[in-house]
């Protein structure tokens, strides 16, 4: 019974673990074993990484974000126009040019 | 924790004050959804928050231009946007005449630490974002990224998945691990780009 305590769970077992938490023997193991554990330190920080892969909620879809990318991008050409004044002088017939209106 | 993004990227706060292009379509691509994010969670409707990027946007965009200097003593880059996400937010809510709706949490959500950690989280959502729509588009077995998400996101069983596709168990341990490896090392990529891995320098 010891014996098969101390035996180091397969990785896909572990990775079982990390998931669901549903073995006990693997818990009792890992308590015993630190190369388990820090193997499980790795898999939670994949599994954190999965968790940001797989957040949906509460999300921007992909129409929205398009949108937002082509005003964001409208906003700094109007923002590069004004601060850089390279808008283009509008004629008038009385007196050439005056700048472009604010 | 793995994914922990110690300050907005200096370099990239550079490549914003110097106009560079591909550094403010990143930006955007970041920035604008997370900006979006809370202007919803304020109430407002689409439009009115597509409105609020686009303020926001505009007052970085000059901001950079005359060459913002954040002020690291006084809080990072991120409270400084959250700063002006809030000011975009409240300027809305007046135009909309709904400026007396004020909601304690998300005054509460706006104190610095609260709102480093928010804007950190949804970062890292938008940067993990990135490089998923990188992987799928680049990776040279995308069968192995479909058993990956089948598996991995949606849980699948792997003996069901390794008969559907006819590969075997260990295989499809292997499939999670190798896409989690080029997830990581396209993350590392993208980080050194931006500059995620170096705390704000005194230039920004």
């Amino acid at each position: 019974m010891l014996n098969w305590f101390r035996r180091c769970p397969s990785p896909q077992r572990l990775l079982e673990y990390a998931r669901r938490h549903a073995s006990v023997w693997v818990a009792r193991h890992v308590q015993r074993c630190p190369k388990c554990r820090q193997e499980l330190e790795r898999l939670y920080q994949e599994e954190e990484l999965v968790a940001l892969w797989s957040d949906r909620g509460n999300d921007v879809d992909e129409s929205t974000r398009t949108r937002l990318l082509l005003r964001c991008q409208q906003v700094a050409r109007e923002v590069g126009a004004d601060q850089l004044g390279d808008r283009p002088p509008v004629r008038t017939r009385r007196n050439g040019c005056h700048p472009p209106a604010p | 924790m793995a994914f922990e993004m110690p300050s907005t990227s200096a370099t990239m706060l550079s490549g914003l004050r110097a106009g560079q292009e591909g550094a403010w379509d990143r930006f955007y691509a970041i920035y604008a959804p997370i900006a979006y994010r809370f202007a919803r969670k304020r109430g407002l409707g689409a439009s009115d928050c597509e409105d609020v990027v686009a303020i926001v946007m505009r007052n970085l965009l000059v901001a950079f231009r005359r060459g913002l200097v954040v002020d690291y003593s006084r809080g990072r880059f991120r409270n400084y946007f959250r700063a002006v996400v809030n000011h975009a937010i409240s300027q809305q809510l007046k135009r909309t005449g709904r400026d007396g709706e004020l909601d304690p949490q998300t005054l509460a959500e706006s104190q610095p630490a609260r709102a480093d950690r928010e804007v950190a989280r949804l970062e890292a959502r938008e940067l993990v974002r990135l490089c998923v729509e990188q992987l799928k588009a680049t990776y040279p077995r995308p069968r192995d990224v479909v058993i990956f998400e089948r598996y991995v996101i949606h849980e699948e069983p792997p003996a069901r998945l390794a008969r559907l596709f006819n590969v075997s168990r260990a295989r499809i341990y292997a499939i999670r691990h190798e896409v989690l490896a080029a997830l990581k090392q396209y993350m590392a990529e993208q980080r050194a780009e931006f500059g995620m891995d170096a705390e704000g320098d005194s230039a920004c």
